[in-house]
């Protein structure tokens, strides 16, 4: 992929350790890497962490971007980065929960068979679920592209987005498509 | 209905995204005072760096060795201290982090165990609390709550508990049964006042310690014998003496509190080895003295930007040094200097959202320490003359 020029140059001077130039790539990304942390994380604080993590080893690995926009690496390494921040916080909440100490971001119980709306539903899926289905419905990628982004088989990716979407339809009183 | 779940499902993601309208200036800030110098080396480099590392590697060997023959020690166990007996004096060289001040630290995994005893040593600038495990290769659940009072209540009767001290900590660990007797040792310094068992049911133990202050703490966890380490800042900043007891170091730095502070001057003077800046904060609403969080960020050149405008701010020099304070403001904060080898000038270059930045020109790239001072509340930069 051609990258505009401007946009090389920046790259290039941040591979050679410029900071000001890699202050105007967080500036061009920085906004689209923290809604899609948020989006997945539905926690603000969560999402800054992600999005601080998601640039910090961004400005690392610069060497392994390619002739690529970086836009879809960035995503890719946040989709990332926000699950594995969710993973730390649910360590840390089972811990704590073994102590009795239950974390006041812990999703307030919602019945089944109670309809609730998309916010509420996305809240009830795994960060796993909510990367895919961020990647499929807000990035537009295909499930092919999700799979790649996330590390996962291609099959792995479509039976977590199927089981995603069944919870969501579930949840939000959709009709289950037959097919 | 597919169509139109989907469709809804990505007008919500989108609106959702929306939401989130602004970048955050203090995620920006973050992220700049995260990122590390990037170095690029030639093939030569490489191998001079890759030869040294081995060569360090045979040193540390044979130090570890030495140390090893001379502390008594048997072959594969660590030299890392125990808190006690013969090791107890060695310091560790490399590793230990920096302590945090969060209100509650959660770790540890380990199967069953049993706490057989609790250590204490003193440090220069911490002090150690080991609590040493037997029954389990890792360390067991443990969460560390920081707390204002030395006041504790005894598990499982309920009985109020106050130890010596103005603050404490509460060691939670799970599944965990104490020894019976548990030894615990004596403070060995000033700021652990007191250590006692105040829950030890159902396996779960419960520690309390008493602290003379709130104090950050650091935690480690070891093996070979199990232990958990907890060190407890004690760097008593007003009492430093950064001439005698910090080197100079070439690296970015971060420190202070959550407390919101205002600049009321900047001095720069030289010494004898150094040149000294001194950031003086005001008192706090109640009197004490608070040193904001705060960065300093190594670069190479003495152009600097502003903050906000985004204009250049070219420093005399050829190197430079960015000092950011956060929850700051910087009224009237007046820079005095005098003729000095290293930093060549020193300004304000930014005041923003309680984001106050200076910029420090330098002649060519210097070491620096830090040292934190109260009473006023100064922050103190030396740079290697």
């Amino acid at each position: 992929m051609i990258m505009e020029p401007a946009l090389e140059r920046l790259i290039d001077r941040s591979r050679d350790g410029d900071r000001d130039a890699f202050d105007q790539v967080v500036a061009r990304y920085g906004l689209q890497v923290l809604r899609t942390a948020r989006l997945i994380l539905r926690d603000q604080g969560l999402a800054e962490d992600a999005c601080q993590e998601t640039f910090l080893k961004a400005w690392r690995k610069l060497d392994t971007l390619r002739d690529q926009e970086p836009g879809p690496w960035l995503i890719r390494i946040a989709a990332n980065e926000s699950i594995s921040a969710y993973r730390r916080r649910h360590r840390f909440d089972r811990l704590a929960e073994r102590f009795g100490r239950v974390r006041e971001s812990e999703p307030e119980a919602v019945s089944t068979e109670e309809r609730i709306d998309l916010s509420l539903a996305l809240e009830r899926l795994s960060a796993e679920q909510r990367a895919v289905i961020v990647l499929r419905y807000y990035h537009d990628q295909s499930v092919e592209q999700a799979a790649g982004a996330l590390n996962i088989p291609v099959d792995t990716a479509k039976s977590r987005l199927k089981a995603a979407l069944r919870r969501l339809r579930s949840l939000t009183g959709a009709e289950e498509v037959i097919p | 209905v597919s169509d139109k779940f989907d469709s809804d499902l990505r007008e919500h993601l989108h609106q959702e995204a929306g939401n989130v309208n602004d970048f955050p200036r203090d995620l920006a800030g973050r992220i700049r005072d995260g990122i590390e110098p990037r170095r690029s080396f030639g093939l030569v480099q490489q191998l001079a760096v890759a030869g040294g590392l081995i060569l360090l590697a045979g040193l540390l060997a044979y130090g570890i060795g030495q140390l090893r023959a001379s502390s008594g020690l048997p072959a594969g166990q660590s030299p890392i201290p125990t808190a006690s007996g013969a090791v107890q004096t060695v310091q560790p060289v490399v590793g230990l982090g920096p302590f945090s001040c969060a209100d509650e630290t959660w770790g540890g995994n380990g199967p069953q165990a049993q706490l057989t005893a609790v250590r204490m040593a003193s440090h220069n600038g911490y002090e150690r609390m080991t609590l040493e495990f037997s029954g389990s290769s890792t360390v067991p659940a443990y969460g560390l709550v920081r707390q204002k009072s030395p006041d504790f209540v005894k598990d499982a009767s309920g009985q109020p508990v106050r130890l010596a001290g103005s603050a404490g900590l509460k060691v939670y660990l799970k599944p965990v049964t104490a020894a019976n007797p548990l030894p615990i040792d004596k403070p060995a310094g000033a700021d652990i006042r007191e250590i006692s068992l105040i829950g030890n049911f159902e396996q779960q133990v419960i520690l309390g310690v008493g602290l003379s202050q709130p104090a950050c703490v650091r935690v480690l966890e070891l093996s070979k014998p199990t232990r958990l380490v907890v060190d407890f800042d004690t760097t008593p900043a007003s009492q430093a003496s950064p001439v005698e007891l910090l080197p100079f170091v070439c690296a970015d730095r971060k420190g202070g509190s959550t407390a919101a502070a205002t600049v009321v001057a900047v001095r720069v003077a030289h010494h004898t080895g150094y040149d000294r800046i001194v950031f003086e904060f005001a008192p706090q609403p109640d009197g004490s003295s608070k040193i904001p969080s705060y960065t300093m960020i190594q670069q190479s050149s003495a152009q600097f930007t502003k903050d906000p405008s985004g204009q250049p701010a070219n420093l005399e020099g050829s190197a430079g040094l960015r000092v950011v304070f956060r929850n700051t403001a910087a009224q009237g904060s007046a820079i005095s200097s005098s003729p000095t080898p290293v930093v060549t000038q020193v300004r304000q270059i930014g005041e923003f959202e309680r984001v106050v930045s200076f910029g420090i020109g330098l002649n060519r790239a210097a070491c620096f320490r830090v040292v934190e001072l109260t009473g006023p509340g100064r922050l103190v930069i030396d740079f290697e003359s």
